[in-house]
């Protein structure tokens, strides 16, 4: 037992450094060349040449960002594989990110932002991702039991819906509107408010500590609901408040950077290969590891036709889609959906 | 031996479909009690009564004087390990699988286990003796292995009272015999209560103290194996002709079932006798 626990901490370094690299390479990279000797220098140290400004006003704020957002998705994303027991749910595929992304939407065309200050976008996806959360879950149950194949089903339904009402809503408002919601929709990690990005990492890391105190449910749920009960959780109660978790993450994660589909797919699933299906060290692991492949999809995303900037969700979209087809496959395999 | 699981005018069931009607029963510190009946008579739905799963209408179900709707999750996972047909948790290793028994025991902010829960369930994995599965995953398990762990996982909740479903249902005569024995031996070396849903009427004829036999929701007959399992008692619920005769051994009742074609063939050669 004393041996899985140190395997466990070696395992959280190892994702630990392999965060660092992935930063350090991204604050290193771009059409400005840093070298790594200068990085102390430029990050401790006060100065005022357009190298000092480029790590610290846009690089470092966006990796901040990155980290946030992609360790939230990643920690939504396992939660939700948990509470189903199915590992291809995530908040994309759930249709969540979708629902917020109309709650995000709607706010920018009624104007709302100016109305109540820097928050309301993050509530609004908040809002958008609870709403689709409850309609999901309560069409798919069926007394009192989650089919899966139908939640999955649905939620791909409420994407599409959530999807046209974007289109609908595009077509019909003014064209600076359409500006805001497309830059939006696309996905970046640009984000000037530094006010906002704060927030972004306080909801993060809480949500993460939060979760902690639902570990035991969690891995409980694991032998699913009835038998999770028989060993003394409550599982209605833990449910609903890891479903309030995950779209309070969702919503915000869509809020702050547009739809990034899949992270919450991948990265659990690779991490599950490698530190198997404790939650314990899942969720830690998922969201170091999370936060580092966003980071370094937005590396990529920014390097590789530059000085052209690819969306992120595209690269996280291509790379996770391929993976949730291979894993359907697996499971197929093993016919574990019934 | 004191009665302290009482099962008192106990209804419950599903909306509007099949219900188990006034249900009496009581079950003695210590003893080894089956639920028998045929498919459909209610005995999975009692199961789910007795685990909560399903709202009492009328009635209640006591624990040593106190209902057990009344407990928390947690206090009735204390007091009730459950062990069912169906085994779940794919990936996870048999020592973790084990090991998750003592969840009932932490708390909220517990996120390691203390030296207590790894000697308790090192105890009962080599009391069941499956320590040198403790590596493998839950599926590279055999039916009858899986069996094993869930029951060594039931144990480490240290439980008052350990309910069974139809844990022999799946496994061949040897694994029935095997784990028929083994919950024999927690019953009397461990001291612990058993109360489970039996199918085999043998089985539960050759190892439980005490039976109930269920009826279309109905308790038929509960009493000692002898007393119970007639032949009178079992053609009446199960509609079917047998014979009992006792195991020479144990003194328990047998059951031998009755083919049509040898009930055919002995009423022939009744009428045939007496004609002539």
């Amino acid at each position: 037992m004393q041996k899985k626990y140190l395997k466990w901490l070696l395992l959280i370094l190892l994702f630990i450094v392999v965060a660092l690299i992935v930063v350090i390479h991204s604050l290193t990279s771009g059409d400005l060349k840093i070298s790594i000797s200068d990085l102390p220098r430029l990050l401790f140290k006060n100065g005022d040449g357009v190298d000092f400004t480029i790590i610290n006003t846009i690089r470092l704020p966006r990796i901040i960002l990155g980290l946030a957002v992609g360790g939230a998705l990643s920690l939504s994303g396992v939660i939700l594989q948990g509470i189903y027991r199915n590992p291809l749910v995530e908040p994309y595929t759930l249709g969540i990110s979708g629902g917020a992304s109309i709650g995000v939407a709607l706010t920018i065309v009624f104007g709302l932002p100016q109305l109540v200050g820097t928050y309301m976008l993050p509530l609004s996806g908040f809002l958008g991702a609870l709403v689709t959360v409850f309609i999901v879950y309560s069409l798919s149950i069926r007394s009192g039991k989650i089919k899966i194949q139908t939640m999955l089903l649905v939620g791909v339904m409420v994407s599409f819906i959530a999807s046209s009402f974007m289109m609908f809503l595009l077509s019909t408002t003014s064209s600076e509107n359409i500006h805001s919601i497309i830059f939006w929709i696309m996905g970046s990690l640009d984000e000037p408010n530094s006010k906002l990005i704060g927030t972004t990492v306080i909801i993060s890391v809480s949500s993460l500590l939060l979760s902690y105190l639902f570990v035991q449910p969690l891995n409980a749920l694991r032998l699913g609901e009835e038998k999770a009960r028989h060993l003394g959780i409550n599982t209605d109660i833990s449910i609903k408040i890891l479903f309030v978790i995950t779209s309070l993450l969702t919503g915000i994660c869509v809020s702050m950077a547009g739809v990034i589909g899949f992270v919450g797919l991948i990265i659990p699933h690779l991490i599950r290969l490698i530190t198997g299906s404790d939650f314990r060290i899942l969720l830690i692991s998922s969201f170091i590891t999370g936060g580092s492949f966003l980071v370094l999809c937005d590396t990529l995303a920014r390097t590789m036709l530059a000085p052209n900037e690819l969306p992120i969700g595209v690269l996280t979209g291509m790379i996770g889609g391929t993976v949730f087809i291979v894993v359907l496959n697996r499971i197929n395999k093993k016919s574990l959906i019934d | 031996m004191d009665v302290f699981f009482d099962i008192q005018h106990y209804t419950c069931g599903y909306y509007r479909k099949f219900y188990i009607n006034d249900i009496n029963f009581t079950v003695k510190k210590g003893s080894l009690t089956g639920i028998i009946g045929p498919n459909g008579s209610g005995k999975t739905t009692l199961f789910k009564g007795i685990t909560c799963e399903l709202k009492a209408k009328e009635g209640r179900i006591l624990l040593n004087g106190k209902e057990i709707t009344r407990m928390s999750f947690r206090e009735r996972a204390r007091n009730f390990a459950i062990v069912t047909q169906k085994i779940e948790g794919a990936d996870i290793r048999v020592e973790d699988y084990v090991m998750m028994g003592r969840i009932p025991y932490h708390s909220r902010f517990q996120f390691f286990e203390t030296k207590n829960d790894v000697e308790i369930v090192e105890k009962y994995m080599e009391f069941i003796n499956i320590s040198h599965l403790r590596n493998k995953l839950m599926n590279e398990l055999s039916g009858g292995e899986q069996q094993l762990v869930s029951i060594a996982r039931a144990l480490t909740q240290e439980p008052e009272l350990l309910l069974l479903d139809e844990p022999t249902s799946h496994l061949d005569i040897s694994h029935q015999v095997q784990l028929m024995n083994l919950i024999q031996r927690l019953n009397a070396q461990l001291g612990l209560t058993v109360l489970m849903i039996i199918h085999d009427l043998n089985l539960a004829g050759e190892y439980c103290d005490y039976l109930v036999l269920l009826k279309d929701g109905n308790v038929f007959n509960q009493g000692i194996p002898e007393d119970v399992l007639t032949y009178k008692n079992i053609e009446d619920v199960y509609g079917t002709v047998v014979i009992t005769k006792t195991n020479p051994l144990s003194g328990k009742p047998l059951i031998f079932p009755v083919s049509e074609r040898t009930l055919k063939q002995v009423q022939d050669s009744r009428t045939q006798n007496r004609i002539e």
